[in-house]
């Protein structure tokens, strides 16, 4: 039964009105990125009695179903204390439920599975972590009566390392039967995230080697210069080349780690060669304030049981974000060696703000500019998912940030330590 | 693929929409719900015709209520430019045939869900500007009748993403990869000097191409809100085609296959901006050189006109009339996803930026020719 007219009243005025925008400024101008801290909304939940009577209402209301199983977004009905009452088809075959009653009383974290929810008793909208939550944020200002587009990026627990899910988070206040809810759509914000990290961040800088190149082999093959400065341009010439080509196929890369694609081949390398081959990487203008990694000095050498092209990829990301977060220099490295483990650590001056530790493995989450970002996610995917290691940083006042990367020993070494001078 | 067949133009009257509008408000959840999504959102009955609309729809309409909306359809709201130059409106003329927007909605009505992509020609007071639509249809029964239910949000992030992702990208991974081969071999030491100076012409023109095709993103975007300089001068028409047929010279999609200019190109010069006349050129060309088979030839040549110099490119084979419909539509392709800007984008530049035409022929005998028309001065 549809309810009457006079069950439905308006939505608060200066709510949606204030906040809708055509179509095409819409999608743009609502969105944050990068959202500042949240305060934590109230974690009280509604009984169980409470719900199913919240359920039961708008379950006499079928347009609602009807309407909202034709979206091509995934939506949710959730009642005051943000808990879901109403699921459409798509959210339900999305999260793999039987129906949804299955998922009525829990929090939009607990039915995406975002792992920061699941980690604690507690729940969705409990952690530091949903602080900086694009979703919470969205869902907690059309309780306010302002509709929200926000991006959340949800990391979740995945088959092996991590799953990350950037979705667009559109929240509205909708009243029904006397009843205030909040209508949240969800869809896909993968092609946004793409789309500026190939835009924003690659094609800049490819078309910045290009130039390069470009100006490379005038200078090598003209007459009119020394012979001295055609071979100096043909050097840098081979080295430009690379650096290209390094940066277009790092393209190639991202995707295939993300599906599962990328081969291992894992054999004993030395952890020494490892981190100065990645240190050595670098080449000349492509860090800021220059290539400058002091190389900690480390008693002993070990064999690392690993694919060591993968393995200095890593290596190489978190270099670069501390390169990049240091411009004024400072940026150190090193390694120790454990009875089962190496563990290189790569150190810059500073401490990380709070939001930005808290997200600082999420895809695509960045200080520096929309389409950044995608080094210490990189590094962490290539060492978790591949190389069966972990990443994990510390960030204090007076010690800096330092990321480090555990690797495994070569077992037929651990625990005997090559001998070796300095790192 | 085959035309769609247009659906019968025949629309309801006052009375019957009228009604279907008192049966949608009997349903006042229906209005709620379609306001708090975040996409544009109308409900049509079996004539096509809006009963009800969202806000956000009525904002893009630039309308001030659902009344002004009523009985019109999809096309005539979203400000098509094909069917506002049509008398009968949305759904009756060729172009509809190949419309995403009317197949979704079409197929709905036979009951079945359909997600489509729309390329509208969005019919501005400053021209027609492209617009690309995700549609969304479904049918829905209310009050005992049926209704449509349309979405429509913008592709613009998908397509872009497509374009870079499966267009953009492998290519310079190509090209990327060619260089650094090259690179070795020019700073090989025992190289015969031919060898070398091959190798660097060579990489010359891929280092070029390599920054064309990153700077080109940038550029359609410039180029469509008009952010383009023009510098014209003096240019010998045959210098463009020439130009032209260069840039192919170590390009793959010429491989196997021959640029010959015609013998009867007049060296006349006409006044232009000889880096835009070329860069609209060369994506002509790129296009008559991939719908050519190895072993073939596409001809360039040019004429002068009526006080104008027209530049031509001629390649063997039809078009199919649904590729015809759709040949300057941006992001339309028949090679795959993230293709579909090149015949777009030399249109935006010889029309918007060079005062001048870009127009086709293609039938059977003849083959398929672009024409690029510029004025002399």
């Amino acid at each position: 039964m549809e309810p009457s007219t006079s069950e439905i009243s308006s939505l608060s005025p200066g709510g949606l009105s204030a906040a809708s925008r055509p179509l095409l400024s819409a999608s743009l101008k609502k969105v944050q990125l990068m959202p500042n801290t949240v305060p934590l909304p109230l974690n009280q939940r509604a009984p169980a009695a409470d719900v199913q009577a919240q359920a039961n209402l708008l379950a006499e209301v079928p347009v609602l179903q009807r309407v909202l199983d034709t979206l091509p977004a995934m939506a949710m009905l959730l009642n005051p204390q943000r808990q879901l009452v109403f699921a459409s088809r798509r959210l339900v075959e999305f999260v793999g439920a039987e129906g949804a009653d299955e998922l009525l009383g829990l929090r939009p974290g607990e039915i995406l599975e975002c792992s920061y929810a699941l980690e604690t008793g507690c729940g969705c909208g409990t952690t530091p972590h949903c602080t900086i939550c694009g979703q919470l944020r969205g869902i907690t200002e059309a309780q306010l009566g302002y509709a929200q587009t926000q991006i959340c990026s949800i990391t979740r627990p995945g088959r092996s390392g991590s799953d990350p899910l950037e979705l667009n988070v559109s929240a509205a206040p909708i009243e029904i039967s006397g009843q205030w809810f909040t209508l949240v759509c969800l869809s896909s914000a993968a092609d946004r995230v793409h789309r500026d990290r190939l835009q924003l961040a690659i094609l800049p800088q490819a078309l910045a080697l290009a130039t390069e190149i470009e100006a490379l082999t005038r200078s090598s093959t003209d007459e009119a210069a020394t012979p001295e400065a055609r071979d100096r341009a043909l050097g840098l010439l081979g080295a430009a080349s690379k650096r290209l080509a390094r940066l277009v196929r790092a393209q190639n890369d991202l995707a295939a780690a993300e599906a599962g694609r990328l081969a291992v081949a894992r054999h004993s390398v030395s952890a020494r060669e490892l981190l100065s081959q990645a240190a050595g990487d670098f080449g000349p203008g492509e860090a800021p304030g220059g290539p400058n990694i002091r190389l900690d000095p480390a008693p002993q050498d070990a064999a690392v049981d690993t694919d060591p092209a993968l393995a200095r990829r890593a290596l190489r990301e978190l270099l670069l974000n501390a390169l990049q977060a240091a411009p004024q220099g400072g940026v150190g490295a090193g390694f120790r060696v454990s009875e089962v483990h190496v563990d290189f650590y790569v150190n810059n001056p500073g401490e990380m703000e709070r939001p930005v530790q808290l997200q600082v493995f999420s895809r695509a989450f960045s200080t520096r500019a929309p389409g950044r970002g995608y080094g210490a996610y990189f590094a962490k995917l290539l060492t978790e998912r591949y190389l069966e290691g972990s990443l994990s940083f510390r960030s204090v006042a007076d010690e800096g940030t330092t990321f480090t990367m555990r690797l495994p020993r070569n077992r037929d070494t651990a625990g005997s330590g090559a001998e070796g001078s300095t790192a | 693929m085959p035309l769609f067949p247009l659906p019968p133009s025949q629309r309801a009257g006052a009375g019957d929409l009228d009604a279907q509008a008192r049966i949608l408000d009997a349903v006042p959840a229906l209005r709620r719900i379609l306001d708090a999504l975040p996409t544009m959102a109308m409900v049509l009955n079996r004539q096509r015709q809006l009963v009800l609309a969202n806000h956000r729809l009525i904002e893009f309409a630039s309308t001030t209520g659902i009344d002004d909306l009523c009985g019109f359809r999809p096309g005539e709201i979203l400000h098509c430019g094909h069917a506002l130059d049509s008398p009968e409106g949305c759904g009756s003329t060729e172009h509809c045939t190949v419309c995403g927007a009317l197949q979704a909605i079409v197929t709905a009505q036979f009951g079945l869900a359909q997600n489509q992509l729309c390329r509208l020609q969005l019919r501005t007071p400053s021209g027609d500007q492209p617009l690309e639509l995700d549609i969304s249809a479904s049918p829905i029964e209310i009050g005992g009748e049926q209704f449509t239910i349309v979405c429509a949000s913008d592709a613009a992030g998908r397509l872009e993403r497509e374009r870079l992702e499966h267009s953009a990208v492998p290519q310079a991974v190509e090209l990327a990869l060619e260089m650094e081969i090259l690179a070795t071999s020019i700073a090989s030491p025992g190289a015969p000097p031919e060898a070398r100076e091959r190798a660097t012409e060579h990489m010359a023109a891929a280092s070029r191409r390599i920054a064309t095709l990153m700077r080109e993103h940038a550029e359609l975007a410039s180029a469509e809100t008009g952010g383009l300089s023009v510098a014209r001068r003096s240019v010998s028409a045959l210098e463009i085609l020439r130009d032209t047929a260069r840039e192919f010279e170590y390009h793959p999609a010429a491989a196997g296959r021959r640029i010959r200019i015609a013998s009867d190109a007049p060296d006349a010069t006409l006044d232009t901006d000889p880096a835009l006349a070329r860069h609209a050129m060369e994506k002509i060309v790129l296009n008559a050189l991939e719908a050519t088979a190895p072993g073939g030839v596409v001809e360039v040549g040019c004429r002068l006109a009526a006080g104008r110099m027209e530049f031509w490119v001629r390649n063997d084979g039809q078009m199919p009339r649904d590729v015809q419909l759709q040949v300057f539509q941006r992001a339309f392709s028949t090679k795959g996803r993230g293709r579909g800007y090149g015949t777009y984008f030399a249109k935006l530049i010889a029309a918007r930026y060079l005062n001048g035409t870009l127009s086709f022929r293609s039938t059977a005998e003849e083959g398929t020719t672009f024409c690029v028309s510029l004025p002399l001065t």
